[in-house]
C-alpha cells in the first residue's frame, strides 16, 4: 500500500467522526464569505507541512520547516509555526484545509493564473465573469445584501461581469460639487438618457445609505499589516449591518523566489494575526455565525527549492476555510512527494470544488455552475 | 486563397451544397432598401456618423459630411480605412532586439525595463489615436484589439507585444482571411493562449477554444471535439525564445490530419479558410459590428443577417462589414441615437479630439494613461481574453460619478483643453549622439569581421546565465551561456544560448544545443534524430571527443556546423574572466562548489585546448574572440539600445493640426449635444461635459 492511499484511509476516520449536517438555510440568511487573495502564489508545501515525509526534506534541504517546530495538526502534517492562531482554530473545530488544491493543465504565469482562479476556467479554457457573479447569475441572493460584493483589496477583478459592486473607493465621499444640478429630466430624455441618470442616483442614493449606516457604526481598526486594516474595515462594514455575500481582501508578497523563509514567516504570521483577529472581532459582534473566511492564491510553488534558498512556480497547494459550522479536518489527502510531474505536486483537488462546496454550505446554492466538481470522498 | 474570393449568387450556392461549408445566405439578404441613405446628412446626422465610426466628432471632420447623401457620407468615412492602413506606423527600433533581453537574462547589463519600452509604444498609439485624420482605421484597430485579445502583462515582452499591435494595425481594414492567418502566428497571442505548451504529446486547448469560441464563430458554433482536435492541429506553434518571433516545433506537433467541423485539416492556417466557411462566423462578425456601432444591447436579428450576407458577400472584407453596418437603417434609426455608452478611449481622447488641443503646456502621456486607470481601463491590458465587455459596464461600480468627474478635472479644470507639450526640439541633437554612437560601434564590429578568419568565431558579448549550485551532487552538473551578436565565417546570429558541462555516469562532457536557442536556427541538419524534450530537439555530445559519443550524435552534422559546436566548447577558455556574469557566478552554491566548479574548467581547458589559427599571411589567430567584455559593455549597449529613447517619449512629436485645435474645439464643444439634452445649470463647455448625456455618443 502506498502513503497516500494509508493516509486517506486514516483521514477517513477522523473526517467522518467530525461531520456536521448541513445547514438550515433559510430565504433571508445573509451568509458573508470574505476571500482572501495569497497574491504572488503561497507555497504550500510550508504553509501545511508533510513533516512526516523524509523526502519533503530531501527536497527542501536548505528552507524546509525543522520537524521540531511544526505546529502538528493530525501526526502527518502540521502547520508552519507562524499560523498559532489557526492551529487554535483547527482545535476549536473552525478550520477546514483543502489540500492538493489545483486545476488541469496549470498555467505558471501570476496573472493568467489568478484570471483562472478568479473566473472558474482552468488550463484549457477560460472563465469569462467572476465566479461568484456566475454563481448567483440566476438567483435573488444578491438583493438581501447592500451590494453584490465589496472588494477592499487587489483587484475588483473577481467581480467582473457583475453589476454593482463596491470598491473602498465607494465609501469615501467624492465632494463631488453640484451633482444634482447636473442630472437631466428623465422624462422627455431618449431611453438610455433615462437609464443612466436613474442610474446615477440610484447609485448617489444608496451610497449615502451606507455612508449614513457607516457613520453611526462602531469604529474598528486592527492594527499590524495591510491585510488586517482591510479586515478591520469589514469588522466595522459587518458591525453597521452592511453585507455582501462576498468581501474580497489580498495580501501580496508571496512571489519568493529567493530567500523565501523569512519573507514567508512574515507573512504567514501577517495572516495569521488578521484572521485571528477577524474571527475574535465578528464573535464579540455576534455576526460570526454567519461569515466564512477562505483563501486562494494562483498556484503552489515547486516541490523543490531552488538555488537561491526560494520557490519556483508550481502547481497545487492548501487553501483554509475558516467557519464556524463547518468543521475542521484536511480535505484531499496528503501531498505526493513521490510522484511529482516535472517537479510539481499533482493536484488532487479541483478548485472549482471548494466553490461547490461554499456555495452549497453557505449560500445553499446546491446548483451552481461548479457542480460538477466535487471534493474527495472519505 | 478563400473559396469564395469570386462573389455572385452561383458560388453561393455551390458552396451550399457542398459538403462542409453550411452557407445559407439568401438572395432575398442581397437587395436591401437603401432609401435611407439617399437622405441627405444633416448636423445631428453628421455627429452621429462621425461620433460612432471615428473618435470624437471634430468640427471640420462633421462639417465636411453636411449635405451630402447618407451613402456619400459613409463612403467619405471609408477613405479613413486606406488613409490609415496605408500610413507606414513605424514600431520602435526595439522591436528586433528581443535577443538582448533575452540572451542577457536577469543581468539588465543595459537597464532595459520592458515595461518603459512598452509604454512608449503605448504612448505612440495614443499619439496616433489623438492626432489622427483617419479615426474610422483606429476605431477598427481598437475594436480588433478589443477581439484578438493578448494582453502585456501576461507575459511582459515588449517585443513580442509590439509585433501584436503591428499585426492588429496591419490588418484591421484588410480581409479577415489574411487576419486570421496573422493571428494565429502572433507571438504575443501564442503565448497569451499558451499555445508554446501545446505539443502532441501535451495538448494544451486553450488557442483552439478561443480561436473557434471568440475570434471565429461564437459559443455554440463547434463541438467540444471540434476543439479537441484543432488543439491538435496547433501543436508544435511556438514562438523563438530568442527572437520573439513565431517559430514552427516541427517535433512538437503531428504529422497526422485531424477532423474539425466535418473537415480533415493538418496545417493551422487550414482552420482559416474552414471557419469563415461557416455562416456562423458571418453572423458573429456581425453582431459585434452592430453592438459595437449601432446598438450594445438590443441587436436586430435582421439587421445582422444583412450585414453578415455583405461581408460574406465581400469575401471578409472588413471594410464591406463596416459599410455594411453603417448602412443599416438601425444604424440611422431615431431610437439608436446617444443609445451607446462610450468607452473610455471615446471619453478622454474622443474628447480631446472633440474640443481641440494645445501643445503648449504640462500634460504628458502619464496624465492619460493614468485617467484610464483611475476608470479601470488599460489599453495594453485587457481584464481577459474576452475583452472589455462593454456596455453598461463602462459605468458601473461607481465608474459612472468618476467618468464625470474626470471630465471635470481634465477638461474644465484645466481651461477646457488638454494641453500637451511638443516633443523637444533639444532631443534631436541628442538623438543624433546615439545614432553616431550606432555608427561608430558597428564600424568597429565590421572591421573586425572583415579582418577574421573564415573559421574564426567572433562573440559581441557573452554571458553566463547560471552554474549549478551542486557540481557535488548534481549527476549532470551545467552551466548555460548567452552569446550575442555570433559570428562564423559568412554565417551571423542574433544570439545563441547553450549549455556546457558533465555527465557523470557517462563519464564524457557535453556541449548542449536545443532547436530553438539560436536566432536563425544555427543547425539546418536538425532533423528528429536527437533527444525530444516538450517539443523542442535537443543535441548534446562533445565536439572534441565524438568516442565519447554513445549515440554519435556529431557525426550527423554538416562539417560547418561541427566546427560551430568545437568553437562553442571552446568558449570554455574565456570562463570564468571573460564572460558577463550574467544571473550565474561562479561563487553561487558556496566556495566548495566554486572550487568543483574551476576544477573542472581547468581540466576542461586542458583537454580542448585553444590552438591558435594560423592565417595565410603567416598571422596567427585565437580560434575564439569576445569583442566586449565586461567592461566593455555599456558601449555596447549603447551601441545596441539606447533607453533613454523610451525615457523620453511622454510628450507629443508631431504637430497638433490647426483642425484640431482648441481655439476651434472650445466654441465647437457646446453645440455637441441637442438642446433638450443639456442640463438645466452650468455655462459653455460645463454644460455639455458633465451631463450625462455627454457620457453616450
Amino acid at each position: 500500500m502506498r502513503r497516500r492511499e494509508l493516509l486517506a484511509g486514516s483521514l477517513g476516520l477522523f473526517l467522518g467522526a467530525g461531520v456536521l449536517p448541513a445547514l438550515a438555510l433559510n430565504g433571508n440568511s445573509r451568509s458573508v464569505l470574505i476571500l482572501i487573495e495569497l497574491q504572488g502564489a503561497n507555497d504550500g508545501l510550508n504553509t501545511v507541512v508533510p513533516y512526516s515525509n523524509d523526502r519533503y526534506y530531501s527536497l527542501r534541504p536548505n528552507i524546509g520547516i525543522e520537524k521540531t517546530r511544526v505546529l502538528d495538526l493530525n501526526g502527518e502534517q502540521g502547520l508552519h509555526p507562524s499560523l498559532r492562531g489557526l492551529r487554535d482554530l483547527y482545535e476549536r473545530g473552525v478550520v477546514k484545509i483543502f489540500q492538493n488544491v489545483g486545476y488541469p493543465n496549470q498555467i505558471q504565469s501570476h496573472f493568467r493564473s489568478i484570471e483562472v482562479w478568479e473566473r472558474g476556467g482552468d488550463g484549457n479554457g477560460n472563465g469569462r465573469d467572476g465566479w461568484f457573479v456566475n454563481a448567483v447569475r440566476n438567483s435573488t441572493l444578491n438583493d438581501r445584501y447592500e451590494a453584490p460584493g465589496i472588494y477592499l483589496g487587489g483587484t475588483p477583478d473577481i467581480f467582473h461581469g457583475g453589476i454593482g459592486y463596491l470598491g473602498s473607493a465607494s465609501f469615501v465621499d467624492s465632494g463631488h460639487q453640484g451633482r444634482d444640478s447636473m442630472l437631466v429630466r428623465s422624462n422627455d430624455a431618449p431611453s438610455m438618457l433615462s437609464r443612466i441618470s436613474r442610474k446615477r442616483q440610484d447609485d448617489l442614493q444608496k451610497n449615502e445609505k451606507i455612508s449614513k449606516k457607516l457613520k453611526n457604526a462602531q469604529r474598528i481598526a486592527f492594527g499590524g499589516s495591510n491585510l488586517a486594516s482591510q479586515l478591520g474595515r469589514i469588522c466595522e462594514l459587518l458591525s453597521a449591518d452592511i453585507r455582501a455575500p462576498v468581501f474580497k481582501v489580498s495580501i501580496g508578497g508571496f512571489d519568493t523566489h529567493a530567500g523565501q523563509n523569512n519573507t514567508h514567516r512574515k507573512l504567514l504570521k501577517a495572516l495569521d494575526d488578521a484572521i485571528s483577529k477577524t474571527v475574535a472581532t465578528l464573535d464579540s459582534l455576534g455576526v460570526w455565525d454567519d461569515v466564512a473566511i477562505m483563501t486562494y492564491s494562483e498556484f503552489g510553488r515547486r516541490a523543490k527549492e531552488n538555488g537561491a534558498r526560494g520557490t519556483d512556480h508550481g502547481t497545487a497547494a492548501p487553501h483554509f476555510l475558516i467557519s464556524k459550522s463547518l468543521g475542521s479536518g484536511i480535505v484531499g489527502g496528503f501531498p505526493d512527494l513521490e510522484r511529482l510531474k516535472n517537479g510539481d505536486l499533482r493536484f488532487e483537488v479541483d478548485y472549482r470544488a471548494m466553490y461547490n462546496y461554499v456555495l452549497e454550505k453557505s449560500f445553499g446554492l446546491s446548483v451552481n455552475p461548479f457542480s460538477e466538481y466535487r471534493l474527495p470522498a472519505v | 486563397m478563400i473559396l469564395m474570393m469570386t462573389v455572385g449568387c452561383q458560388t453561393i450556392t455551390e458552396n451550399a451544397n457542398s459538403k462542409s461549408a453550411s452557407v445559407t445566405f439568401s438572395e432575398s439578404e442581397l437587395s436591401l432598401d437603401n432609401a435611407h441613405l439617399a437622405v441627405e446628412v444633416s448636423l445631428e446626422d453628421a455627429i452621429h456618423l462621425e461620433g460612432r465610426a471615428g473618435i470624437g466628432a471634430p468640427k471640420y471632420r462633421v462639417e465636411r459630411l453636411i449635405g451630402l447623401s447618407r451613402a456619400e457620407a459613409i463612403d467619405l468615412i471609408l477613405r479613413d480605412l486606406e488613409v490609415g492602413s496605408a500610413r507606414s506606423y513605424p514600431l520602435p527600433p526595439w522591436v528586433d532586439q528581443g535577443s538582448f533581453v533575452f540572451l542577457e537574462g536577469r543581468y539588465n547589463s543595459c537597464n532595459i525595463s520592458q515595461v518603459r519600452r512598452v509604454s512608449s509604444l503605448e504612448n505612440q498609439w495614443i499619439e496616433e489615436i489623438l492626432l489622427t485624420d483617419a479615426p474610422a482605421y483606429e476605431r477598427l484597430v481598437l475594436l480588433f484589439s478589443n477581439h484578438f485579445v493578448a494582453d502585456f502583462n501576461s507575459y511582459r515582452a515588449a517585443e513580442a507585444y509590439a509585433r501584436h499591435h503591428k499585426i492588429i494595425r496591419d490588418n484591421s481594414a484588410g480581409n479577415m482571411a489574411n487576419f486570421l492567418d496573422a493571428i494565429l502566428k502572433d507571438p504575443a497571442i501564442i503565448i497569451y493562449l499558451n499555445n508554446n505548451t501545446n505539443f502532441i504529446s501535451n495538448v494544451n486547448e486553450n488557442l483552439a477554444r478561443e480561436y473557434l469560441e471568440l475570434f471565429t464563430l461564437g459559443e455554440g458554433n463547434y463541438k467540444e471535439i471540434d476543439i479537441k482536435n484543432l488543439a491538435k492541429v496547433f501543436a508544435g506553434e511556438s514562438v523563438n525564445p530568442i527572437s520573439q518571433e513565431y517559430e514552427w516545433l516541427r517535433a512538437g506537433s503531428s504529422p497526422r490530419s485531424f477532423n474539425v467541423l466535418g473537415k480533415e485539416i493538418r496545417k493551422p492556417n487550414e482552420a482559416v479558410p474552414l471557419v469563415l466557411e461557416q455562416e456562423a462566423h458571418a453572423l458573429y462578425l456581425a453582431e459585434i459590428f452592430f453592438q459595437e456601432y449601432v446598438n450594445f444591447e438590443q441587436i436586430d436579428p435582421i439587421a445582422v443577417r444583412q450585414i453578415a450576407s455583405s461581408y460574406y458577400r465581400s469575401g471578409f472584407e472588413i471594410q464591406e462589414l463596416l459599410r455594411a453596418t453603417l448602412e443599416t437603417p438601425n444604424f440611422w434609426a431615431e431610437n439608436n441615437r446617444y443609445s451607446l455608452i462610450k468607452d473610455p478611449v471615446d471619453l478622454v481622447l474622443g474628447t480631446a479630439r472633440t474640443m481641440g488641443m494645445s501643445d503648449d503646456m504640462a500634460l504628458d502621456f502619464r496624465d492619460i494613461t493614468g485617467a484610464f486607470s483611475r476608470i479601470n481601463f488599460f489599453l495594453i491590458n485587457p481584464p481577459n481574453v474576452a475583452g472589455y465587455p462593454g456596455g453598461f459596464a463602462w459605468i458601473d461600480g461607481g465608474l459612472l460619478e468618476k467618468r464625470i468627474g474626470l471630465l471635470k478635472s481634465m477638461f474644465i479644470d484645466s481651461k477646457n483643453t488638454i494641453n500637451m507639450p511638443k516633443y523637444r526640439e533639444a532631443r534631436s541633437s541628442w538623438l543624433k549622439d546615439g545614432e553616431n554612437r550606432r555608427i561608430r560601434y558597428n564600424n568597429e564590429l565590421e572591421k573586425i569581421l572583415s579582418e577574421a578568419t573564415p573559421d574564426q568565431l567572433i562573440v559581441e558579448a557573452a554571458f553566463l546565465h547560471y552554474t549549478n549550485r551542486s557540481f557535488k551532487q548534481n549527476t549532470q552538473p551545467s552551466l548555460k551561456l548567452s552569446l550575442l551578436g555570433v559570428h562564423l565565417g559568412d554565417k551571423s546570429w542574433e544570439g545563441i544560448t547553450y549549455k556546457m558541462g558533465r555527465n557523470k555516469k557517462n563519464g564524457y562532457n557535453f556541449v548542449s544545443l536545443e532547436s530553438n536557442a539560436c536566432f536563425p536556427s544555427c543547425l539546418e541538419s536538425f532533423n528528429g534524430g536527437f533527444s525530444k524534450k516538450q517539443g523542442v530537439e535537443v543535441i548534446k555530445y562533445d565536439p572534441f571527443n565524438l568516442a565519447a559519443d554513445n549515440r554519435n550524435v556529431g557525426s550527423t552534422l554538416s562539417s560547418d556546423e561541427r566546427l560551430l559546436m568545437k568553437r562553442l566548447a571552446q568558449l570554455v577558455h574565456f570562463l570564468p574572466t571573460s564572460a558577463v556574469a550574467g544571473s550565474g557566478r561562479f561563487g553561487d552554491g558556496g566556495p566548495e562548489n566554486r572550487e568543483a566548479w574551476l576544477n573542472w574548467l581547468q581540466k576542461r581547458q586542458q583537454s580542448i585546448g585553444f590552438k591558435l589559427l594560423r592565417v595565410a599571411s603567416g598571422i596567427e589567430v585565437e580560434p575564439v574572440v569576445i569583442v566586449n567584455d565586461a567592461a566593455a559593455l555599456p558601449n555596447l549597449c549603447k551601441a545596441k539600445y539606447d533607453n533613454a529613447l523610451d525615457q523620453n517619449w511622454l510628450r507629443l512629436r508631431r504637430e497638433v493640426p490647426s483642425s484640431l485645435s482648441n481655439e476651434i474645439g472650445r466654441g465647437w464643444i457646446t453645440s455637441i449635444l441637442p438642446e433638450s439634452y443639456k442640463l438645466v445649470e452650468g455655462s459653455g463647455a460645463e454644460r455639455v461635459l458633465l451631463t450625462e448625456a455627454f457620457q453616450l455618443k
